[in-house]
């Protein structure tokens, strides 16, 4: 370390008469202790940068939490929808019009359509993507993990609208000759479907960094009291990586509920109210796609858009704080 | 156990020192003392192999950790494996309950017999023998799981209590054992994770005597405690080993002398391989080693 005579401190420094210090050392001691921090702008300069960075994640937030709020409500405010109305109506018809008496249009048929997709998502999604992960990251052979991870990988970078082309190629064909749902094939099960598999390389990938990050000691201490492989896979392995695999679960659900193009070719586009996933429906971010290119600044349709846009915010930043907390109790429970 | 004809301690691989040779010992040598001098029994009973080795080596991928380590492990008490870091003491620790087994490109040679038994042999089941020869690691690991659910681990996944209240029997006993029952048995439910150093060990050492193992393996157990909390520990060893073979790695050359009846020296050479150098009476390593390399290493010559 050099020291404040710009020489470098060697063994004997201090008991070498032949090589006399410049200042008492007392004096520069407290001299050195008293200079100024050095690059102390640089420093500061980067932590204004990095905390913008994070301010701006809130800004973001709540950006578009009071723009989806703003526009939206005039359609309660200007064009005096009926609340009620909006809640209620059975059905989602995206008419341009100006006359709130004209104006059919109810958030709860999309609510229900994105219910079921992502219901069939979660049911089909996480099992699957869960399992892969466990078996590549605990039981598969080094090389298998390797090409199914990274498999997994791209797939979850592939747009979700080329899924979308082979969900209706390959799917919908299949499903309307064998099964007759929905219209021709297309219904929330086949979007489900499809969406599943846009979910599970995503919950595949970060469920498997959540295994791979439990101590090996875990393995260990497992393997060592007796337990099998399935023992210690079960017991204690997920157990102890369970907040990064509800992570994968709840990224999965996200992806599901905002999942745009695949659902819009796949899930029929009926915009009232269904009683089973097999029916042909539209989600609410299907509505607000394929309504919104006919919705002029001055009709009801548009803020009506929005409010199901405000919808959809809220589903989601619900979700993700109420599974926050959820996890955040189990880890105070567990915590190392 | 079965009895069985064994070579008795197992001589240095060189040719031994004479004995006059051997200065007196400074370090080690007052806890041996002490240790006699308070009554102590000495265990580890010559007539009775726990532990056979003959001719282990074990290999990570190409290189060779461990070579050519023959010799036996008495039944009850106190067994150490002493040596400086990367003499494969802990390597040759977890050829015993084949954790070995855990590393891909692990492989070992030669015969490891306990109770008479070859591990390695076909009908032998990692998993059953683990459950026999228990483990406690180096650094104190307790699950992510109440003090409760941590000790009725084993027993719960080994299906060796019927009842809850057997369960909790199982539990208190292990515990008790552990010398850990005083400080918890009003916090069973609290996460294991929040006792102390010392307390999550004795955890361990708790989970690892619920299981009812027959030979306990320790991996330098105290490596990562304080003071106090390793004389505890060091207390519930000596405890133990009236019920337990115990074979306890350490680099700790007090640690060896004052818990151990048998000691033995390992040391890699210029090739990185760890062979034996020297295994005999604790007491009687430390006081009058019989290889050059041993005296130097536990008067702190090197390592």
């Amino acid at each position: 370390m050099p020291r404040h005579d710009g020489r470098t401190a060697q063994i004997g420094d201090t008991l070498s008469a032949a090589q006399p210090r410049p200042q008492p050392a007392a004096r520069s001691l407290a001299a050195a202790i008293r200079q100024p921090r050095r690059g102390g702008a640089l420093e500061r300069a980067v932590e204004m940068v990095i905390y913008g960075t994070g301010v701006l994640t809130l800004v973001l937030l709540i950006g578009i939490l009071v723009l989806l709020a703003q526009q939206g409500l005039r359609l309660f405010l200007e064009f005096d929808y009926s609340f009620w109305r909006f809640l209620t109506y059975p059905n989602a018809i995206t008419d341009n019009t100006s006359h709130p008496e004209d104006f059919r249009f109810g958030i709860i048929a999309p609510l229900i359509a994105t219910l079921w997709v992502t219901l069939v998502t979660l049911v089909l999604a996480v099992p699957l993507g869960l399992a892969t992960a466990v078996y590549i990251s605990e039981i598969a052979p080094p090389g298998v993990r390797l090409y199914i991870k990274s498999a997994a990988e791209l797939l979850a970078g592939v747009p979700t609208i080329l899924f979308g082309f082979v969900g209706l190629f390959l799917l919908v064909p299949f499903v309307r000759d064998q099964f007759g749902w929905g219209a021709g094939g297309m219904s929330g099960m086949t979007a489900g479907i499809v969406v599943a598999f846009i979910a599970v390389p995503l919950i595949i990938s970060i469920a498997d960094d959540a295994l791979q990050a439990v101590p090996v000691d875990f393995r260990e201490n497992a393997y060592a009291l007796g337990c099998n492989k399935l023992q210690a896979i079960w017991f204690v392995i997920m157990p102890a990586a369970i907040s990064g695999l509800a992570a994968a679960a709840m990224l999965g659900m996200a992806r599901a509920v905002g999942e745009t193009m695949a659902v819009l070719i796949l899930a029929g586009g009926n915009s009232s109210i269904t009683d089973s996933p097999f029916d042909s429906m539209r989600t609410m971010t299907a509505t607000i796609a394929s309504g919104f290119g006919n919705a002029s600044a001055y009709s009801l349709l548009r803020p009506a858009l929005f409010m199901t846009g405000l919808v959809l915010f809220a589903i989601t930043f619900f979700t993700t704080v109420i599974a926050d907390a959820v996890l955040e109790k189990q880890r105070k429970r567990f915590s190392r | 156990m079965t009895n069985q004809t064994h070579p008795g301690p197992v001589a240095a691989a060189d040719p031994p020192r004479p004995v006059a040779a051997v200065p007196a010992l400074e370090v080690p040598a007052p806890a041996v003392r002490r240790a006699t001098e308070a009554g102590r029994a000495i265990h580890g009973d010559p007539e009775a192999v726990a532990i056979g080795l003959r001719g282990v080596g074990v290999f990570y991928g190409r290189s060779q950790a461990l070579g050519d380590v023959s010799f036996d492990i008495y039944e009850g008490g106190v067994t150490a494996l002493i040596g400086p870091s990367g003499c494969g003491k802990s390597t040759l620790l977890r050829c015993f309950n084949r954790m070995n087994d855990l590393i891909p490109d692990a492989r070992v040679e030669g015969t490891i017999t306990i109770d008479g038994v070859d591990i390695h042999g076909r009908d032998i089941d990692p998993v059953q023998l683990r459950r026999h020869v228990g483990m406690v690691f180096q650094k104190p690991n307790p699950f992510p799981m109440s003090i409760r659910d941590n000790v009725a681990f084993g027993p719960k996944r080994l299906g060796l209590a019927r009842s809850k209240s057997q369960l909790d029997e199982l539990v208190e006993q292990a515990l008790r054992d552990a010398a850990l029952w005083d400080e918890v048995r009003d916090k069973l439910d609290q996460p294991g994770t929040a006792l102390s150093g010392g307390q999550q060990q004795r955890l361990c050492i708790a989970r690892v005597l619920a299981v009812k193992p027959d030979v306990i393996l320790m991996d330098e157990p105290c490596s990562a405690l304080d003071p106090i909390a390793t004389l505890r520990i060091e207390d519930l060893i000596r405890t133990l080993a009236e019920d337990y073979t115990i074979v306890v790695v350490t680099h700790n050359m007090q640690q060896a002398a004052r818990v151990s009846d048998w000691t033995a020296f390992l040391l890699a050479g210029e090739e990185r391989t760890g062979r034996l150098v020297e295994y005999n009476r604790t007491e009687h390593l430390f006081t009058n080693p019989a290889d050059k390399r041993t005296e130097d290493y536990i008067t702190g010559r090197f390592g």
